[in-house]
């Protein structure tokens, strides 16, 4: 028997700087397995070009990026596609207009957008179905759902022998099966890891083989849907397979998205996550069924990046790594650091660095990270299980500032138990630390499925519905809702309206300021002399230069440099064999306090400035 | 050189490992043997954060001197050096070409002359970043949005090209670079990506070893 024709797709919003991770694995997996490569459609690129098209250049990539890039937690790109799937053009208009009014969110421009949704899946699906595929398969993460339901919806109508295939993180769990068991033009959903199962499947299909088989396949039985138990074991690392992109590359090059971002590859390094399998944060659900934590061997890392490079000759590369393996920073890092290419990787890793792991960060050409900072405060932390202090996230951003590189993180609030004295001694002390990078975005804590807020409701998020969102998008009964939700609403816990907008002003404080703000120091900064000069040129902070020169007073600072309690402090002077003064190093902290120069938790103390300035984004000349 | 002596002993902890931080230099004055053995990176790699020129610096006399100065100021903005200088006679070609570079200091405000012009075109139109290179195996990037309704990329994707480019980013004469390096120069010259005065060039994108924050500004 001939192999099936395969196409595997991939719908709005996924981002147009990158070609599509499962896709790239499955073609290789298939090539792997002796089967032709699949070809691919980037239904990504193909709306950012239809939607360039036919308003004359008025919607453009950027604006596409404004909904794949923030419009996930509002479910901005479904409701795009929301009048097609449900074949009703009305079904949830005003009202999620309403609803994103009163969240205060900017639409975009997802109106426009909505109103050329029908015309674009009725001109994809018959793109598509002009190839005659045996099979089209998606993969569906965030807002991709919507889009993908109504594209395969319209398939099936105009081609019904086409066999279509979901699988991707929106079908982990019960998600899946929902998805399944309410769209009856979905022949199958595949949850979980895809690289064993998706060949599985297609030698099974037209075999006459049990469905039976497959781990964790949602299938018809004489109609009926039927969600297989699904595979608990993880794809072994040596298994996991290097992405081909060859397709999405000559794809994205021909492209007149082109002229308006910049590619970046994906790859991974590791997947599951390390924190999480002992420690899993209390509010994240990312992993879905599987978090076991399961890292490739550096020879490969290198070589997948070098081969990539070279393959592609694109320089940005996105690993999508849920935390970076600390083994990196002794056998990955070193090793890109030797690589004379001006790369710009992404990475995300853990906050609680060590001395020197900013510097190898930087030399390894990780030029951006996301920390996972979330908060500054001890006790929100600790609520959150995220197993690091407040300080340490505050020497995380100094050292990172230090290093030049890019740090992304969200200051989270709404933990069940948190305090607001918490809240309003890290206030107090934002200014102290406006030269260091802000937030993002300071957001209340949303319930995510597979967290373990969602599982464990005796963590206080025991009142939750779907989030408000999706009853604007699916016409699906509440029940049916529930399972195939990822984002749930509950009542607000932890700080209130008050704290809340201050925070809000305290982050917004610290954005506008950020850009002239300065605080470095040098240590030894003369011929002469050995002390350590800071120099401070921070918004709303007189500018000056402080000089320390006392032996002990040079040490001290040092060791808080580190971050130390006070007690722990005096008793490191004090193995060193320095005459201290107790009470003249208590009077010399006080004074670094009062001058902002350290972040203080209780008797911990972290000091503040920089050692190198960084530029900043729209500095002045 | 400044000298970094490392306070105390090598303690417990992260203050062993402390970075000792940066400083900055003056340089009295500039000529061409002097800019030409001016090292950008070297400097940063001894912690040097800023150096100051202390005399105002003539462009128009000497086509080696602008040369090297212009790609001296190339090299500082690759790997984040301040440099403070002053402009006293002015670049011979469009400023707006050097405008990535970093700019001399703002003239006085009654300064009517032509280098105080120039000083003050190019403070307004300089951004960081806005024309800079790549380099990958065996290719070369070029990102140049100093005109942002002009932004261009450009891919060298011939190891020739690229090892071309690279030497076209020394001071060079062009009557002494072999025929494919003479062939790119009068490409990069056609895109703006070539300082020329007389017979000596250096190309005009900057090479990032240091990236602003975010890094995805430029």
């Amino acid at each position: 028997m001939s192999s099936p024709r395969v196409l595997l797709g991939v719908m709005p919003w996924k981002a147009l700087t990158s070609p599509s991770l499962p896709l790239g694995l499955l073609r290789s997996v298939c090539r792997e397995h002796g089967r032709p490569m699949p070809a691919t459609w980037y239904g990504s690129l193909r709306w950012a070009e239809f939607l360039l098209d036919k308003t004359g250049g008025e919607i453009t990539p950027d604006d596409y990026g404004y909904v794949s890039d923030t419009g996930i937690f509002h479910s901005l790109g479904d409701w795009v596609f929301g009048g097609v799937l449900t074949g009703d053009e009305e079904f949830g208009y005003q009202p999620f207009l309403d609803y994103l009014g009163r969240a205060g969110f900017d639409p975009g421009k997802v109106v426009p957008m909505r109103a050329l949704a029908a015309d674009f899946i009725a001109e994809a699906a018959a793109e598509i179905s002009s190839g005659d595929p045996d099979i089209v398969g998606f993969s569906t993460t965030f807002m991709q759902n919507v889009p993908t339901l109504a594209l395969a919806q319209r398939i099936k109508q105009i081609a019904p022998d086409v066999t279509i295939v979901l699988g991707g993180g929106n079908c982990d769990g019960p998600m899946g099966a929902a998805l399944h068991r309410n769209h009856p033009f979905i022949d199958f959903v595949l949850r979980g890891e895809g690289e064993e199962a998706f060949p599985f499947l297609l030698d099974t299909i037209g075999s006459g083989q049990d469905y039976r088989a497959i781990p964790g396949l949602c299938w018809r039985d004489n109609g009926t849907s039927v969600a297989n138990p699904e595979q608990r074991v993880p794809l072994p690392p040596g298994r996991i397979p290097m992405p081909d992109y060859a397709d999405w590359a000559e794809r994205f090059g021909d492209s007149p998205v082109r002229q308006y971002v910049q590619p970046s590859l994906i790859l991974e390094s590791s997947r599951g996550c390390w924190w999480g399998e002992a420690h899993q944060c209390t509010f994240c659900g990312l992993n879905g069924t599987l978090m076991e934590f399961r890292s490739k061997p550096a020879d490969r890392v290198i070589a997948e990046i070098e081969t990539a490079v070279r393959d592609y000759k694109i320089l940005d590369i996105t690993m999508v790594d849920n935390i970076a393996d600390n083994a990196s920073y002794t056998d990955v890092f070193p090793r890109l650091a030797k690589l004379d290419w001006d790369l710009r990787i992404q990475y995300e890793i853990k906050s609680n660095l060590r001395a020197g792991q900013a510097r190898m960060l930087r030399e390894a050409h990780v030029l951006s990270v996301q920390p996972g900072i979330e908060s500054l405060s001890s006790g929100v932390l600790r609520l959150m299980d995220k197993g690091v202090r407040g300080p340490h996230n505050v020497r995380a951003l100094r050292d990172l500032e230090s290093e030049h590189v890019t740090v992304s993180w969200n200051w989270l609030y709404g933990f069940p138990g948190e305090l607001a004295s918490e809240y309003t001694d890290a206030f107090r002390q934002v200014p102290r630390i406006v030269h260091l990078q802000p937030p993002q975005s300071s957001s209340r804590i949303l319930l995510e499925r597979f967290s373990p807020n969602f599982d464990q409701p005796g963590l206080g998020f025991a009142a939750r519905r779907p989030a408000e969102a999706y009853q604007y998008i699916y016409d699906l009964p509440a029940v049916e809702l529930a399972d195939l939700a990822y984002l749930f609403d509950t009542d607000e816990t932890g700080i209130g309206a008050d704290l809340e907008a201050q925070l809000q002003e305290a982050v917004a404080g610290w954005t506008r300021d950020y850009r002239e703000s300065f605080l470095s120091r040098t240590v030894g900064h003369d011929r002469e002399r050995t002390g350590v000069l800071i120099s401070d040129r921070r918004a709303g902070w007189p500018r000056r230069d402080t000089e320390i020169t006392d032996p002990v007073l040079v040490r001290a600072y040092l060791h808080l440099e580190h971050g130390r309690t006070v007690p722990r402090l005096l008793s490191l002077l004090t193995e060193e064999n320095l005459a201290v003064d107790t009470a003249a190093v208590l009077d010399w902290i006080d004074e670094l306090d009062e001058a902002g120069l350290i972040w203080r938790e209780g008797d911990y103390c972290v000091t503040l400035a920089t050692w190198s300035e960084p530029v900043k984004a729209g500095q002045a000349a | 050189m400044t000298a970094l002596a490392w306070p105390g002993a090598a303690g417990t902890g992260g203050a062993a490992e402390i970075s000792p931080g940066e400083h900055e230099e003056r340089i009295p004055a500039l000529d061409a043997a002097t800019v030409a053995a001016l090292e950008p990176r070297a400097l940063r790699a001894r912690g040097c954060r800023a150096v100051t020129i202390g005399q105002p610096v003539s462009l128009g006399a000497d086509d080696e001197f602008d040369i090297r100065f212009v790609r001296f100021l190339r090299e500082a903005m690759s790997s984040l050096l301040i440099v403070g200088w002053s402009l006293a006679a002015p670049y011979p070609g469009d400023v707006s070409d050097i405008s990535h570079l970093p700019p001399p200091a703002a003239p006085d405000a009654a300064d009517a002359g032509p280098a105080a012009g120039q000083a003050r075109s190019w403070r307004e139109q300089y951004g960081f970043g806005h024309c800079y290179y790549r380099l990958g195996p065996e290719f070369v990037h070029i990102i140049d949005v100093r005109d942002v309704d002009e932004a261009a990329r450009f891919l060298l994707d011939e190891p020739p090209a690229a090892e071309a480019f690279l030497l076209l980013a020394g001071a060079v004469r062009l009557s002494e670079v072999p025929p494919l390096a003479a062939e790119l120069a009068e490409q990069l010259s056609g895109a703006r990506l070539l300082a020329v005065s007389g017979d000596w060039a250096t190309v005009l994108p900057a090479r990032l070893e240091r990236w602003p924050l975010p890094c995805t500004a430029v």
